[in-house]
């Protein structure tokens, strides 16, 4: 807990929330537009601000966006802040003179009139329906467009956009009213052929499967209401809780949830007909900072248990081997220039292959996925701290990252060890053992193709 | 090819000293952004054209712009036994001449600047050459400090061994091999650098705090996004020296453990784009990108991404949401780029004028460097003097240096013989200062005192014959134009206090109005989200403390006596 003081009050709130959090706690009211508890903090409309004095500076801070810390003291209605607030209201109130939620808020500040030039708008770019499109709902359909006073929320050409997936939550979150439910979208989906009416459940990703078969009008539709009343605001909220499933870590290494897993430490994506393989999390942390790769050429054959790349890092070296049969159709081409991407973001940036399989069916049945993967890591990660706890005179637990120099610090012969029990899984597989130097024989087909 | 260790180095370094002092004639054209738009391209390929057609015993070479665009095309003619000899304003006429006085041995007098006393070469005195006036006490050369802009315009920009003769990537060998990354960043912090992007924020403390954080992956972001009005440092710098910048930047990597730098370059910049992309491709051939830099472990690639055009992207968190591919807005701070910047990773962005400063540094030792400037601001910064002087151009001053001296000895003070009305230091943020307050020292200290501030180094001149109304609602246009749209003070504030300034300008306010538009600027000054919003209302408040006959001028007449 944190104790801080706000309008000399001492309030205790939690790690990692915010001042305008820890002032509703205690009933101190502070104008905003542009928040949403559900949602990142934008910091756009500034009428949240409070002096906050920290160190002996005072300045003044979004009070939505910046976090408690121990000893502050933050002061919410001062002199300047109420005249700055008023004029604020009264800039709000020159852009939206005829939407009430403007209205309403500029009568609490006590500002009846502007005397600022007056436009006609309905939108106070607080941002929200944007950000709940690209934040929440995952979906960036709608986005801002131009600049300035010019901007404006709008999709791709202001075209109806292919993207969207007509949950409305950027009318619900919307404060003036001026963001329209997609209605063009509805009407086109209606002329869609039965199976590609996709319900905006399923778009949303609650639903893996339902077609709709009530013409889109969801306020007749028993599947709505049971989510509306589920949820206590509208059902795209509820999307955060099932993602955050979707990066885990077990037994201290990381997983992503759309990939395949090999027993070798290979994560394998399926990419329509071709794969994209990397090296998983666990092999990095073991590794550290990759500083050298050695790769078989472009359009080579592999068989599983080939060897598939030879990577070195922390003086150290270390063989991975293939986990499917095919052809190498791509190698990333940053990671020859430099390596050390690898061990920056194995599972993004720092892909290696991309190979065209033989078998795909074949193959995504032998590779771990889901439940069988994460299950997997997890007994591979007691396995390596039992192994480290026995064979070395470190102190590692799941709970923290292994330390960058790991590798460095280990005697060629545990390195060894680590390396036979780890990942030469698949070579011992495979009844053919290739080295090095023979590793990859190119079929001739292949060469003439080339 | 590839420099492995340091007899690489030494054998590169005689190959320029070779190509820097030929043994047969040689001419380099300027052929940067500003000698390209003069024609400067045009005189390269006649050149090329004579040489083959009367086949000349001449090489011809390229070279960056120094500084001084007017003065461009600028070549350089190196004869053996001579120091090299500069000339400004070429044209295919006066080139043709030149290569007949080659041919006779002669000195051209035509255009001549001035000499270039090697630093790297020994001196050799000719008689012939005493009447010439040498590169430190030429015109527009006198006085200034060139640390940073010395090579600019006298070396080929593309050509690796001249750089390396001039005493480059001796700063990175010794950091790989003498000097650990904490090293490193000691000797930034002992040299007492501050980013010249505009914050003047300590360059060392930053990169300590981005060594400490844990992470997996962090970035170098060279800021080159250079969208100040007036401003062209950084385009001389990457057009005249870009290995320098390379050098820099690949010292930050080491020094803060990152494998990835990104150069955020401003759209308006097409030709510097090809350019930097060509210097990239020679760098990884040499060896000095890509992978083992120099014959280390240590790996970096370093990337060109061009910007989309809008001055809010130079603010340093824009800049990443658009290098993410966002539209490119302000982010709330906390979290600083140092915690969580580019794909939430840890992130530097340094201007790059900051990081051509770090060879300097690494290789002269921090001490040497915080000799330079004030006690707060340390080392030389290039200041762009525009406007209504006699010799526009790049400056580049120790900190602390005097207004008046830069105005009136080196620029060569008012164009037409007029009266100096008002001088603006950090176009566009700083405010206008009148012609009592010139007589003080450039320094970010000194100019925050003042309400202002420094900025980026744009000192525009304006005489007397100027209406400061008309300019500050000129200055205020920029700023609606490019505010982002995000933070509603920026947004609809600065709006507003242009719709004011015009009424002010045609005639049709009152004074209530100059009150009003005192009001909103103090609002807008604290409650902005970032520092464009922040700093567009300053140059009107201090510009109504300054000039307030002006505004009553125009309030009270309905118009100045020198608006049009």
């Amino acid at each position: 807990m944190i104790t801080l003081e706000i309008d000399g009050k001492r309030v205790e709130a939690e790690k990692g929330s915010t001042i305008l959090n820890a002032a509703q706690q205690v009933g101190i009211q502070i104008p905003y537009f542009c928040y949403h508890k559900e949602m990142e903090p934008y910091g756009g409309c500034r009428l949240c601000m409070v002096e906050v004095t920290e160190n002996g500076f005072t300045r003044l801070q979004p009070s939505c966006a910046y976090p408690v810390k121990n000893d502050i003291i933050v002061k919410t209605s001062t002199e300047r802040l109420i005249k700055g607030r008023k004029i604020l209201a009264e800039l709000l109130l020159a852009r939206c003179p005829n939407i009430d939620s403007v209205i309403n808020l500029a009568d609490s500040l006590g500002v009846k009139k502007t005397r600022f030039l007056q436009t006609d708008s309905d939108c106070v770019l607080c941002g929200l329906c944007v950000r709940v499109c690209r934040n929440v709902a995952k979906v960036g359909a709608i986005d801002f467009v131009g600049r300035g006073r010019n901007r404006r929320p709008a999709t791709p050409f202001d075209m109806p956009s292919d993207d969207c997936i007509g949950c409305g939550s950027c009318a619900y979150v919307c404060p003036t009213g001026a963001m329209k439910m997609e209605y063009e979208n509805v009407l086109r989906w209606r002329k869609l052929p039965g199976p590609l009416r996709k319900c905006r459940y399923m778009r949303m990703g609650f639903i893996s499967h339902k077609v709709c078969a009530n013409d889109f009008q969801c306020w007749n539709c028993e599947v709505d209401q049971r989510m509306e009343d589920l949820s206590t605001s509208h059902p795209v909220f509820m999307l955060r809780e099932a993602r955050a499933k979707e990066r885990e870590r077990f037994g201290g290494f990381e997983m992503l949830s759309d990939r395949l897993y090999d027993e070798g430490h290979i994560w394998v994506k399926r990419i329509n007909g071709t794969v994209r393989i990397g090296i998983d999390d666990f092999t990095r942390q073991i590794v550290g900072v990759i500083n050298d790769i050695k790769l078989p050429s472009v359009n080579s054959f592999i068989r599983q248990g080939d060897p598939l790349c030879i990577i070195s890092g922390n003086e150290k070296t270390l063989h991975m081997y293939a986990p499917l049969e095919g052809k190498i159709v791509d190698i990333n081409p940053d990671i020859i220039d430099n390596p050390s991407l690898i061990s920056m973001a194995p599972h993004r940036r720092g892909w290696i292959l991309m190979v065209e399989p033989s078998d795909i069916v074949q193959a995504s049945k032998e590779l771990l996925s889901g439940r069988s993967a994460t299950e997997w890591m997890t007994h591979e990660s007691r396995k390596f701290y039992d192994f480290v706890r026995e064979n070395t005179e470190m102190e590692l637990s799941p709970e923290r990252p292994i330390p960058p120099d790991f590798a460095r610090t280990l005697e060629p012969d545990v390195w060894n060890k680590i390396d036979q029990t780890f990942f030469m899984v698949r070579r011992k597989r495979r009844v053919k053992l290739h080295s090095i130097g023979q590793a990859y024989p190119t079929p001739k087909k292949d060469s003439k193709s080339s | 090819m590839k420099i492995q260790n340091i007899w690489d180095l030494n054998k590169l370094e005689e190959k320029g000293i070779r190509s820097l002092a030929p043994k047969r004639p040689k001419i380099s054209i300027g052929l940067s952004t500003c000698g390209v738009s003069l024609g400067a391209d045009n005189i390269f390929e006649k050149m090329n054209r004579e040489k083959e057609k009367h086949a000349l015993k001449i090489s011809i070479g390229q070279t960056g712009c120094s500084g001084f665009c007017d003065l461009e095309p600028m070549a350089i003619v190196r004869m053996p036994g001579k120091p090299p000899l500069l000339y400004t304003q070429m044209t295919v006429k006066k080139i043709k001449q030149m290569i007949q006085d080659i041919k006779r041995k002669k000195i051209t007098q035509e255009g001549l600047l001035c000499k270039i006393g090697d630093p790297a070469l020994p001196r050799r005195p000719d008689p012939l050459l005493n009447e010439i006036p040498d590169y430190q006490e030429a015109s527009p050369f006198k006085d200034q400090y060139r640390l940073l802009l010395g090579n600019c315009g006298v070396i080929d920009p593309l050509s690796v061994s001249e750089y390396v003769a001039m005493g480059g990537y001796s700063a990175l060998y010794k950091a790989f091999y003498q000097m650990s990354p904490g090293e490193v960043v000691e000797e930034v912090i002992r040299s007492g650098l501050r980013g010249r992007g505009g914050a003047w924020f300590p360059t060392g403390i930053k990169w300590d705090m981005a060594r400490k954080t844990t992470s997996e992956e962090k970035f170098v972001i060279c800021n080159a996004d250079e969208g100040d009005p007036g401003a062209y440092k950084d385009r001389t710098i990457m057009e005249g020296n870009p290995f320098k910048l390379f050098e820099g930047i690949v010292l930050a990597g080491y020094a803060i453990g990152s494998h990835l730098g990104l150069i955020y370059l401003r759209e308006e910049y097409p030709h510097t784009y090809q350019f930097l992309n060509k210097a990239i491709d020679i760098a990884k051939r040499y060896g000095l990108l890509g992978r083992n830099v120099l014959g280390s472990n240590f790996n970096f690639t370093l990337k060109v991404i061009r910007g989309g055009g809008s001055y809010v992207c130079g603010e340093e968190t824009a800049l990443m949401d658009s290098l993410e591919g966002e539209v490119g807005d302000p982010r709330l701070r906390p979290p600083f780029p140092i915690e969580k910047g580019l794909w939430e990773q840890p992130t530097i962005v340094n201007n790059v004028e900051t990081l051509a400063n770090i060879p300097l540094i690494i290789e002269h030792g921090g001490e040497w460097y915080a000799g330079i400037g004030t006690e707060k601001a340390k080392g030389t910064k290039i200041f762009s003097v525009i406007g209504q002087v006699q010799q526009p151009g790049l400056y580049e001053v120790p900190l602390g240096t005097n207004l008046e001296d830069v105005i009136f000895k080196m620029a060569g003070g008012s164009l037409n013989g007029g009266q100096i009305k008002a001088v603006q230091v950090g176009s566009p943020f700083g405010s206008f200062l009148p012609r009592e307050k010139l007589d003080i020292s450039l320094d970010p200290e000194t100019l925050r005192d003042m309400g202002s501030m420094i900025g980026s180094g744009v000192i525009v001149v304006l005489d007397q014959e100027t209406c400061l109304v008309d300019i500050l609602l000129h200055t205020l246009s920029f700023f609606v134009e490019e505010s982002c749209g995000k933070c509603a003070p920026c947004r609809e504030g600065v709006f507003q206090m242009k719709e004011i300034m015009t009424a002010i300008y045609e005639g049709r306010a009152t004074m209530k109005d100059l009150t009003d538009l005192i009001d909103l600027g103090e609002m807008i000054k604290d409650f902005a989200l970032c520092a464009l919003g922040g700093g567009a209302p300053l140059i009107i408040l201090n510009g109504i403390k300054d000039f307030r006959k002006d505004f009553e001028a125009h309030i009270t007449t309905g118009k100045c006596s020198w608006s049009s």
